[in-house]
């Protein structure tokens, strides 16, 4: 279970992100010099979710980044670290305004997993899992932001195709640079989750034979996660009418299936 | 010295005129040097823009230039008569000329109000005049407080955010689509006016290739040769469109030029890059299913205006808080420079009474005597004749006045100075 100490980080973080978030949308377009309001919060709650994770290696001798506690608290911090990433990219400002909620919320969803911070059998705090587990959420983090990348794109190109609600000019960025942030983060993605993969089923070997089918039918949705991605990346490269809005709605769409099966692993393992 | 401007700009000079009074660094200078000839110790400085051309002189107060003699000049430097140049100058003298510069440099007098440029023409204007030796203490402040206060206004009002011409709206558009345009290409299709203004705007994004393509080759060449393009006629569109991320389309004809049976083959050999079509022919160039086509954006000359229309009611309460913000600075900077104006007077004042007080002091010590009866009258005497070395100046200035008709004003003056009794209560007493 975590500290009370790390709870407080954690709480610390949240309100780091919230904040951030909240300055993020209501500064959403304003110039980049006004908006170090968001990058102070940031970095603050960056620097408190890490000392959670760096904490609770500390104490434990290894994270349990298979709980959903770790990986939430890992994955906000990946995302906070890429929302930095964006805004020193420049031209992908206002892209922060959508990704920071998303860390805010995996920041609180990590309070609602205090028991899966409990330390689970001995197996899993074996390195090569805990390796296995980093480059999922990595994955995870990365298919996150194609995720945000893509609503931003649609919500630009509904604008611009409307031509109504033209206040979004200038506020996000251009239709060009979401497309491109998106397929980076899809093909960064995708070789960490099959890497993730390779990693999971030489793990499970090394797990007591109880726990192998139950592991296998909890790995079952990343796969089918990876078959998405595969289809996709295809798609795109026999057909490059696969571009702007419809590959935005695709990598909306398989993000929309990473979360979920995220949740469902994370309700699964909450129940083990 | 009390500031005076001449000029005119887009708003009160055809563009016939405008052209006769604009004026290269050369000119400016040679021009600058013409008013210091005319106008002994006179500062200058001129602003011209392809808007605009101004004249900003600092004459001493009861100095010249005149407003007559700077309309004069004027006319005599453009070869017009001064009566028919004053219909399209405006004149501001002292208070408002300081504020007509505020006004410039911070855009509300530009063509685009929030353009950005104009603080960069008007910062060169000083340079220049300073590098000539033109540009004295009066009009170096005035322009530097012009250039702090459009700072102000760009930081603290969004007067730059949406801008009001077809043209720069088009540009948006394309910036909302595209991130960088170092690869990008432009076709120009037709050879008119405003197709030829949007090229225009087009080109502030540096884009690696402009093509222009019109019915009549001739025509398109002309326009090529003026902004380094390349040129075509219409029989080779399909290859253009291939090659083209931004289409500015401006032709005459009744026809729609680009159509959806025209554009779909060319999509896959684009790889199906993004497309952005503006088209601001009447009638139109474009079929409007061409916009419902996958990754192409299509902008009539409605779809612009809409949104030019929309920045300027957005402008409009933008001005309103720049209107202010001037204002403010105007009165601060009239109570600077006249606060700076007095020091110099009162530290002049005082040396002439010290002086006066040091020759009398001069001329009664040699007599003092040590008697102390005869020494009380030397001092009577010595603040005698020190009154009436300090009155004698201003008395024969008010009389030469009260001959001029003047005298009014520096009683008033003297009253104020002195906190005299008023005039009246005095005549009343018994």
């Amino acid at each position: 279970m975590p500290t009370s100490g790390q709870l407080l980080l954690v709480g610390l973080g949240l309100v780091a992100y919230a904040t951030a978030a909240v300055a993020a949308i209501r500064r959403f377009g304003r110039p980049q010099q006004q908006q170090a309001v968001v990058v102070g919060p940031l970095a603050l709650g960056l620097v408190a979710g890490s000392g959670v994770l760096v904490w609770r290696i500390a104490a434990g001798g290894s994270l349990l980044v298979v709980g959903g506690f770790d990986a939430m608290i890992l994955i906000a911090c990946l995302i906070a670290a890429e929302v930095l990433l964006v805004r020193w990219a420049g031209r992908l400002g206002g892209v922060d305004a959508f990704l920071l909620p998303v860390a805010a919320a995996l920041q609180a969803g990590s309070l609602l997993m205090i028991r899966s911070g409990a330390s689970g059998p001995n197996y899993l705090h074996q390195w090569h899992i805990i390796g296995h587990a980093l480059v999922i959420s990595l994955a995870g983090a990365c298919f996150v932001a194609s995720g945000v990348a893509g609503v931003a794109y649609l919500v630009v190109h509904r604008a611009m195709r409307s031509k109504r609600q033209m206040n979004v000019l200038g506020r996000l960025p251009p239709l060009e640079s979401l497309e491109r942030f998106g397929r980076w983060m899809v093909a960064a993605g995708f070789p960490l989750l099959t890497f993730g993969i390779l990693t999971g089923v030489c793990a499970l070997a090394h797990a007591p034979a109880p726990d192998r089918s139950r592991e296998m039918m909890m790995a079952s949705g990343t796969v089918v996660v990876w078959a998405v991605y595969a289809i996709a990346m295809l798609i795109a490269w026999w057909r490059p009418r696969l571009r702007g809005s419809r590959a935005a709605s695709l990598a909306t769409g398989a993000a929309a299936l990473t979360v979920l099966n995220f949740v469902v692993y994370l309700l699964m393992r909450s129940h083990v | 010295m009390r500031p005076i401007v001449a000029g005119c700009n887009h708003k009160t000079a055809p563009l016939d005129l405008r052209e006769r009074l604009t004026l290269d660094e050369a000119g400016a200078r040679q021009t600058m040097d013409q008013l210091r000839a005319a106008f002994d110790a006179c500062e200058t400085i001129i602003l011209s823009t392809c808007n605009r051309s101004e004249f900003y002189v600092a004459r001493p107060t009861h100095g010249r230039p005149r407003s007559a003699d700077l309309i004069e000049f004027l006319a005599r430097h453009c070869g017009a008569t001064a009566s028919a140049l004053a219909d399209h100058l405006y004149v501001h003298d002292g208070r408002h000329a300081v504020a007509h510069l505020f006004r410039v440099a911070c855009s509300l007098d530009s063509m685009v109000v929030g353009e950005t440029q104009i603080v960069g023409q008007v910062k060169q204007a000083l340079a220049i005049a300073q590098e000539h030796g033109t540009a004295g203490k009066t009009l170096t402040s005035i322009f530097q407080w012009a250039l702090h206060v459009a700072k102000e206004v760009h930081t603290e009002t969004q007067i730059a955010a949406g801008q009001v011409s077809v043209g720069s709206v088009a540009v948006r558009f394309a910036r909302q689509i595209f991130a960088h345009f170092d690869d990008k290409t432009v076709l120009l299709i037709g050879a008119g006016e405003m197709g030829e203004l949007t090229l225009r705007h087009a080109l502030e994004t540096s884009p690696k290739r402009v093509i222009v393509a019109n019915r009549t080759p001739a025509r398109a060449e002309e326009i090529a040769r003026r902004y380094n393009a390349e040129h075509t006629g219409l029989d080779r569109l399909t290859e253009c469109l291939v090659s083209a991320d931004i289409v500015i389309t401006s032709t005459a004809s009744a026809e729609p030029v680009l159509t959806p049976a025209l554009i779909e083959p060319v999509q896959p050999r684009r790889d199906y890059r993004p497309l952005i079509i503006i088209d601001i022919a009447v009638p139109r160039d474009v079929e409007p299913a061409v916009g419902e086509m996958d990754n192409v954006y299509l902008y009539n000359i409605d779809d612009l205006q809409s949104v030019v229309n929309a920045g300027l009611e957005d402008r409009q309460a933008r001005v309103t808080d720049v209107d202010r913000i001037i204002s403010e600075h105007v009165d601060e900077f009239i109570q600077w420079r006249d606060t700076r104006a007095v020091g110099p007077v009162v530290r002049s004042l005082r040396n002439r009474l010290t002086e006066m007080a040091a020759a009398e002091a001069d001329w009664a010590r040699p007599k003092l005597s040590g008697d102390p009866k005869q020494d009380a009258e030397l001092v009577d005497q010595l603040l005698h004749r020190l009154v009436g070395k300090i009155m004698h100046g201003p008395s024969q200035t008010l009389r030469q006045q009260a001959q001029d008709g003047n005298v009014d004003v520096y009683a008033e003056i003297l009253a104020r100075l002195f906190a005299l009794p008023d005039k009246d209560e005095d005549q009343d007493q018994p």
